[in-house]
């Protein structure tokens, strides 16, 4: 298709190289010199000074590339993108540029205001580097492959580089987006491995699928503000350092939005933990039952997905593209098992697990398959863990003092969020405390705040990264995060 | 002798009739072999007996008195089949008087319904709640299951069905029918001596035709007429027809009820609504029966997702109109 316009394009401009080329040897007697001040390009391309912010340098207006598409055809625009690839064939050569996730391509051929050196030096910008370029906007009926802006390509008149990036790159864009489609054995097999990744995030960034995740977190962030936040509540940040030798879940406690961040050494390098995580936790006090609050954060997570679903629908799509997995679904109202229906459910599946156990990561999975199959939703609720998995603060059932008013909530067969019903009489949490072997004075201050009257509250925290690692089904928890830490890694 | 095969006969070599002498050792080992038959009970090990017998003379023996035993069996034959007619006699009687209490009892209608609960409640009861299957009913909101309102009201002194109602992430916003459905559904005052099942609804966008699905196993039962037939069959209610003289027809009928829903043009749907207008003739139900059937509800259901009022004739817009007034009212 590329090649059928080209050859439309080349015969009146074999025709204008036929005159140009007479002209040159109607003067055989200039030297290079001369020939290069003959360039009809001279002025429209080159390296721009530093941009130092001066004021008397000349401003353009810069249109973006995802407004680049019919209503615009046939006008002159600037745009600044990064050089995505250059493909130089003979008088032509072909650029795509790259904004964010949308590309468009850049044609730049000999004629009679671009001379061939032009060409010549557009080929040779190094990819990853920053132009401004000068072009006319040309429709293309049949639409161009393999860029976001299929209906237009732009015919280049002026092509400046801003930034130029070193031509050795640690990993290929190209590369880094490629589709992770097992199954397919035809297609090019080049992989950009996660630690070359995550060595190389700034280049990594840069590819649409990140690009699509990390506007997605922040749409998990936002919705989860916002939600809240009608809902009445009050943000509040809480210390990030304290003392070492609480319990790691301790500080969680009576926060509503917290970065927590603490080294843990014994954190596990799994797909889904991270040593520094953003938590977002809320807290709630509650009339008469704590189902009062499971139930909100239910409906928070529902409301959440809603938002995801109808707002960030692009994103997913794009995400789903590089790394393929099944559309989130969920319930409304979300769907709330008891733990014992869990245990029946493994138990019919042949999963035994005792009354007072916890379900084991591969139980828990097998769950999730289980629930999926019969509800079809990713996102559910189990209610009333045993109380002998639960921390010391989990409010004992009242009914049955094995059994504790804890619950919680998995995205895709994955445990996201943990809550329960604090304990918020200090006696009875003192008498916890003790029988879990807890040294009482080195929670003092804990116990302490509940002295002076407290109504009963639940709550439960999530980690953001791992909720939007679920939500759109990636296989490792450091896609989601922008500079992932774990035990091997605090740079960059 | 040795099986059923005839043509060849092999020669018994070891007898086990035979009482065992044990030997007189230092001490006695315990029998590692379980008791097969009274006569290697006593022995502890198997060993040649003392009186050895001529192969030949056995055989003989053993043939003679095979043929005594055929011949004296003959009379005995008669008279145990005597015997076996007399007790079969005997068992037609007693199947006579259980019928007729049967009938007895099923003068008052309300006695054997009353049995039927109490068989049900007392396997119900006796599983706890949470054990207690949770049925899964995923339906499309373009073609809202109404039967099932009719159903949870029929089945009420049988059982009752609680629902809780979920709104799939396929699904966006739900059309008004199907919200008044919901209600229904949601709000039905359950009597507190019948056994319950939890029934979870699904507002699903299906990917089948729009149909609804009711997932007990693994695999759903698709179709709304399908899901009113599992039901009539899982549970004993009036609502069961198998034992009825007309189940084939009902079983067409609701075949036309699950056709109706699917009718792509209007001039199908009205030969089917035709169909059902016949089997309704002047009486009060379809198939000209005194009761409502699954028929009814399936039919009431089809034709309150499918069509409107222009296209039913006066016959069965009364039909309709009753179905609303006595199955939904009462």
């Amino acid at each position: 298709m590329q090649k059928a316009k080209r050859h439309k394009r080349k015969r009146p401009k074999k025709a204008e190289k036929a005159a140009k080329k007479a002209e040159h040897r109607s003067l055989p007697a200039q030297n290079e010199l001369v020939s290069q001040e003959d360039d009809v390009s001279a002025g429209k391309y080159g390296n721009l000074p530093l941009i130092r912010s001066d004021p008397s340098a000349i401003r353009r207006h810069f249109t973006y590339l995802k407004e680049l598409d019919k209503s615009v055809a046939n006008k002159t625009v600037w745009v600044r993108a990064r050089l995505h690839t250059a493909r130089a064939r003979g008088k032509q050569c072909f650029v795509v540029l790259r904004q964010r996730e949308f590309t468009v391509q850049v044609l730049v051929n000999v004629s009679d205001s671009v001379s061939k050196s032009m060409v010549k030096f557009s080929s040779n910008i190094t990819k990853e580097s920053i132009v401004d370029i000068e072009a006319r906007v040309v429709e293309v009926p049949s639409g161009v492959a393999g860029c976001s802006q299929q209906e237009v390509e732009l015919v280049a008149s002026q092509i400046w580089v801003v930034s130029a990036s070193v031509p050795q790159l640690p990993l290929q864009i190209e590369d880094a987006c490629r589709p992770d489609k097992p199954e397919d054995e035809e297609g090019l097999n080049i992989r950009v491995n996660q630690d070359t990744r995550l060595d190389n995030r700034v280049l990594d960034l840069r590819t649409p699928t990140s690009q699509a995740i990390f506007r997605l977190e922040a749409g998990v962030c936002r919705l989860f503000r916002e939600i809240l936040t009608n809902r009445g509540f009050v943000e509040i940040h809480t210390p990030k350092i304290i003392p070492a030798a609480s319990e790691g879940e301790l500080m969680y406690l009576l926060s509503v939005t917290s970065k927590a961040q603490f080294l843990e050494q014994r954190t596990p390098n799994t797909h889904r933990h991270l040593t520094e995580f953003t938590g977002l936790d809320l807290e709630m006090a509650f009339q008469y039952h704590y189902h009062e609050v499971m139930l909100t954060i239910g409906d928070l997570f529902t409301e959440m997905f809603k938002g995801l679903r109808d707002q960030y629908h692009t994103e997913t799509a794009i995400v789903g593209q590089q790394f393929p997995a099944e559309p989130f679904t969920f319930l409304e109202p979300p769907l709330v098992l008891q733990y014992p229906q869990a245990r029946k459910m493994l138990a019919e599946a042949g999963v035994e697990i005792g009354e007072e156990e916890d379900l084991s990561t591969p139980a828990e999975k097998l769950l999730g398959r289980l629930i999926k199959a019969k509800y079809d939703t990713d996102f559910y609720i189990l209610d009333k863990y045993p109380l002998a998995v639960r921390p010391f603060y989990t409010m004992p059932d009242p009914q049955n003092s094995r059994i504790s008013n804890s619950y919680d909530m998995f995205m895709r067969g994955e445990e996201i969020l943990s809550g329960a019903q604090r304990i918020h009489d200090p006696e009875l949490l003192t008498e916890r405390a003790k029988f879990h072997n807890i040294d009482i004075t080195k929670i003092a201050s804990y116990i302490d705040a509940f002295k002076y009257g407290c109504p009963p509250h639940a709550g439960g925290g999530i980690g953001l990264e791992r909720v939007v690692m679920l939500y759109l089904g990636l296989d490792n928890v450091r896609k989601t995060s922008m500079f992932p830490r774990d035990p091997k890694r605090v740079t960059p | 002798m040795n099986g059923p095969i005839r043509m060849y006969r092999t020669r018994q070599i070891v007898r086990h009739d035979i009482a065992v002498e044990l030997p007189q050792c230092m001490y006695t080992l315990k029998n590692i072999h379980p008791m097969k038959n009274g006569m290697v009970a006593s022995t502890d090990h198997v060993s040649s007996s003392a009186k050895k017998l001529d192969i030949f003379d056995q055989n003989i023996m053993i043939y003679l008195r095979f043929q005594i035993q055929n011949n004296h069996n003959i009379p005995g034959m008669a008279e145990l089949e005597a015997k076996q007619e007399d007790i079969l006699k005997q068992l037609a009687e007693l199947k006579k008087q259980i019928i007729s209490i049967k009938s007895d009892l099923k003068i008052s209608p309300v006695q054997p319904k009353k049995r039927c609960i109490s068989s049900s409640m007392t396997t119900f009861s006796r599983t706890e709640a949470d054990e207690l299957p949770v049925i899964v009913i995923n339906a499309s909101p373009t073609n809202p299951p109404y039967s099932l309102e009719i159903v949870q009201r029929l089945l009420r002194n049988v059982i009752t069905l609680i629902f809780s109602v979920h709104l799939h992430s396929s699904v966006s916003s739900l059309p008004e029918g199907t919200k008044q459905l919901e209600k229904a559904l949601v709000n039905f005052s359950e009597q507190s001596n019948t056994p319950k099942v939890n029934v979870r609804l699904i507002w699903k966008k299906q990917y089948f035709d729009s149909t609804t699905e009711l997932l007990v196993s693994h695999v759903p039962i698709r179709g709304e007429a399908n899901l009113l037939r599992y039901l009539s069959r899982a549970i004993r209610s009036p609502l069961t027809y198998d034992s009825e003289p007309d189940c084939i027809e009902i079983d067409s009928l609701l075949d036309i009820c699950y056709l109706i829903v699917r009718a792509r043009t209007k001039t199908e749907r009205t030969n089917l609504l035709q169909m059902l207008n016949k089997s309704l003739g002047k009486s009060q139900w379809l198939l000209g029966r005194g009761q409502a059937s699954v028929a009814d509800l399936a039919a009431y259901s089809a034709i309150k997702q499918a069509s409107n009022a222009s296209e039913i004739s006066a016959n069965l817009g009364k039909w309709f109109q009753r179905c609303e007034t006595v199955l939904l009212c009462h």
